[in-house]
């Protein structure tokens, strides 16, 4: 990381004492503005809540210090805005990334039911011409769920054009699944989410990769749409990319798949080790997407080679008609050129956003859809051509 | 009186004052508001007050929400017409009986008491009438945004744009507005209010576009600043603009407000607007923990830019950045008709419009004074109108008053060329014929 020039932070100290902290971490001067703004903010409002009253600046010093140390904000403040959510962030889980608030926001859109301009992805049993109460709910299973964020952030999106909603998350840390249900009864108490969805949402603690209570995710063997975020990182990449902040103060179990004998990594024969490790949890999502006979899937990867190798995994299986690479921000450019993208011998083309429903007498009338994170391709969406 | 003068001129503190009594005034003059109609105002207040007459006609009958509205919006102009004419009839009889010699003294007395009562009235009734033909601006009802922006003079027109910021939320406050503030971006620390490089004041209650309508332009201030070591008086600029604010949509029928409609004035279409995310190079994702959530939006016609970074929500960033670039081109788009209609009127009023480049406002410290341009209003509560008190109201009051008959000028312009092009036209018609 570049040195920061002496004359900026001169520059800083002139207009507040503590920007030069929090420069540290931030790197430019616009952004450490504002996270001073945010902090002080915060500080005057914990002054005015706490009854032994310390003084607002004491409490705003201690968090820049914090802060200088590479703390995330998120940890300091308690929360991060999630879409019109606001989630409560504890040390110990994974803050929610604005990239899975694009997708989840997108998935959303795809989701609402075919009434809607876009292409739906919206079960095809529901498209009957039936009262929407009457039919069976719309299951969505989110994995790796942290602190609840995706199913929280769906719900609030879907339950105005579908009142019959199930959505469960499952993780393996049961400090996650607590801050979960500490997160959906926040967000109902502040009438971001609807009374309803008490009933409608559930968290629970489970290993994705015991084979114990894989028949019946959540209580139920079959579910619509599966979603999840999970731990993506290699462990090279862990030591190198990653940012020190991200290192220090996050979970490394929500960042590097652990891997022991249980989950030994698949036989991909031509990458190394480290790579299938970053890997690991994408065989066994494919597996539990099969097993309860998804019809949407959406999993998170970290860079294009990533969604190639997945890909890869994905037409091993056969089972998958359509797949799509999104970008960061989904949706949010129309109109881009398709392009080609060769994966394991087999081309694909690209055909975003529309999905294109092919008349497959198959099963598995689904579709994949990946989010990759890394900003740099070009690509935007991909259509698996079989 | 003579002074004695011990030193050059320009040490004395008024001697612009000692040279020679200022006889003309810049800028500040208002028009007497005319005494009598224009002959073409009538004419028109005629029509609408028939057009009146066959609505209520039709509205007796079936009953239409539509007609009711436009019926309502007539009614005024009817009612002030009614009233105009009643006095105006009774004039010639008062007259009549003034100017008979065989009236006795006592009923002549009372007529000519009748007579200066009833020419008064009539006064009041014409310029009733007046600004009823005035049609409403498009955007009255609106609620609306204030922006506040430092011009020239550095750091010192950044602090009065505070002051100006303060002022506008204690009014806000004292008339019981909503306001909240939905933009600040300040120049020093990032923390204090005191110095401003932009802020946006959104005031949420209805027909506070109207309001607020006649603080648009240029504020200037003349004062020694607190940046100043030399005791020096500068003279600095702040420009605000009034730009109406749209509700969400779906609420009720707007009209011409309606922003999603692609035939609206206002429409913007959404493919012309570049959303930019502030994102750094590099992986994202679980790799790194950004905290920055600022949304830039560039409107690539008009090459307009809003930029937010204020909430940590990228999406309630995004919302607030449209809901400015919206009001921006509202007031632009609006801005460009009346730059038309100005265009056609200038050969008939023959004085240029008052845009907001222009000064509309001085405020000077040393005085304790504020005097507004337009209406040539001065003031000497300088704390009070800071402090959005009853002197900022006198002040607003004045400037409307002189919109109004500067609108009813424009009014009569407009009728007065429609009636000359017509007349052109029959003449000609007439040479053909």
């Amino acid at each position: 990381m570049p040195r920061l020039p002496s004359s900026l932070l001169r520059h800083a100290r002139r207009q507040h004492p503590l920007l030069p902290l929090l420069l540290r971490p931030c790197r430019d001067l616009s952004s450490a503005r504002n996270e001073l703004r945010w902090l002080r903010e915060k500080a005057l409002e914990v002054a005015q809540t706490t009854s032994p009253k310390t003084k607002w600046q004491v409490t705003l010093r201690q968090s820049c210090l914090e802060r200088s140390r590479g703390m995330p904000l998120q940890y300091i403040l308690g929360t991060q805005p999630f879409g019109n959510l606001e989630i409560l962030c504890r040390p110990g889980v994974l803050i929610p990334r604005p990239e899975t608030e694009a997708i989840t926001t997108h998935l959303a859109s795809l989701l609402q039911p075919p009434s809607a301009p876009t292409p739906s992805l919206y079960p095809k049993r529901t498209t009957k011409n039936k009262p929407l109460a009457s039919q069976a709910p719309l299951r969505i299973l989110d994995l790796c769920t942290g602190t609840g964020c995706i199913p929280l952030l769906l719900h609030a999106l879907l339950s105005p054009h579908t009142p019959s909603l199930h959505i469960s998350g499952i993780d393996i840390s049961p400090r996650s699944t607590t801050l979960a249900h500490k997160n959906l009864t926040h967000n109902i108490k502040t009438g971001s989410l609807p009374q309803p969805a008490k009933k409608q949402l559930s968290f629970h603690q489970a290993d994705i990769f015991s084979n114990n209570d894989s028949a019946q995710w959540a209580g139920h063997s079959t579910w619509d749409v599966l979603v999840s975020n999970p731990p993506y990182i290699s462990p090279c990449a862990f030591n190198t990319t990653t940012s020190r902040s991200v290192r220090t103060y996050e979970p490394k179990t929500a960042l590097v798949p652990h891997v022991n004998n249980n989950t030994a990594p698949p036989a991909i024969d031509h990458v190394d080790a480290d790579t299938a490790v970053g890997d690991a949890f994408y065989p066994r999502l494919l597996c539990i997407a099969a097993q309860i006979h998804a019809k949407v899937l959406l999993m998170e990867v970290a860079d294009f080679d990533q969604a190639v190798r997945v890909i890869g995994l994905l037409l091993a299986t056969r089972a998958w008609e359509g797949c799509e690479i999104w970008r960061d921000e989904p949706g949010a450019r129309k109109g881009r050129a398709e392009e080609e993208v060769v994966v394991g011998g087999g081309g694909c083309r690209f055909a975003f956003p529309s999905i294109i429903q092919k008349a497959t007498p198959a099963e598995h009338r689904s579709s994949t859809l990946l989010q990759i994170t890394q900003p740099r391709i070009k690509s935007k969406g991909m259509e698996a051509n079989r | 009186m003579f002074i004695t003068r011990w030193g050059p001129l320009r040490l004395y503190p008024y001697a612009n004052a000692l040279r020679a009594p200022r006889l003309w005034r810049y800028q500040s003059t208002t028009t007497a508001p005319t005494p009598s109609i224009s002959p073409a105002l009538l004419g028109r207040a005629r029509a609408l007050a028939a057009e009146h007459a066959q609505l209520s006609k039709q509205l007796d009958s079936e009953y239409d929400i539509q007609l009711a509205k436009k019926a309502g919006a007539l009614s005024n102009i009817a009612q002030a017409l009614n009233g105009w004419e009643a006095a105006n009839n009774s004039l010639p009889e008062l007259q009549q009986i003034f100017n008979d010699p065989s009236t006795d003294a006592e009923l002549r007395s009372i007529a000519a008491d009748e007579l200066t009562s009833i020419r008064e009235k009539l006064s009041a009734l014409s310029k009733d009438l007046q600004t009823s033909l005035v049609p409403q601006h498009p955007f009255a009802e609106m609620p609306c945004l204030v922006e506040i922006r430092p011009g020239a003079g550095g750091n010192e027109a950044a602090l009065f744009a505070g002051d100006l910021l303060r002022m506008y939320r204690a009014f806000c406050k004292r008339k019981g507005l909503r306001a909240n503030l939905l933009k600040l971006d300040s120049s020093a620390s990032g923390v204090t209010e005191d110095q401003i490089e932009e802020a946006v004041l959104e005031i949420d209650s209805p027909s506070a576009y109207d309001a607020f309508r006649c603080e648009a332009g240029v504020h200037r201030v003349q004062r020694v600043p607190a940046t100043e070591s030399k005791g020096r008086t500068h003279t600095s600029a702040v420009s605000v603009l009034v730009l109406p604010n749209f509700p969400e949509q779906g609420e009720e029928e707007l009209g011409a407000a309606n922003f999603d409609d692609p035939s609206s004035d206002y429409y913007i279409d959404p493919s012309d607007v570049r959303t930019d995310v502030m994102r750094a190079r590099g992986a994202g994702g679980q790799h790194v923990n950004t905290t920055d959530s600022a949304v830039r939006l560039t409107h690539i016609p008009t090459n307009t830019v809003v930029a937010m970074q204020d909430s940590r929500s990228q999406h309630k960033n995004r919302a607030q950045a449209w809901q400015i670039l919206r009001a921006r081109l509202a007031q632009q788009r609006r801005d460009a008709r009346e730059e038309e209609i100005a265009q056609l009127r200038v050969s008939v009023i023959g004085v240029a419009k008052m845009g907001r480049g222009d000064k509309v406002r001085t405020y000077n410290w040393s005085q304790q004074r504020v005097t507004d341009h337009r209406s040539g209003i001065t003031v000497h509560h300088l704390d009070d109108i800071l402090q959005g008190g009853e002197s900022l109201d006198q002040i607003m009051t004045s400037v409307k008053e002189w919109l109004k008959t500067r609108d009813v000028e424009g009014l009569i312009a407009d009728e007065e060329a429609a009636k000359a092009k017509s007349k052109n036209e029959a003449k000609r018609v007439h040479q053909r014929g």
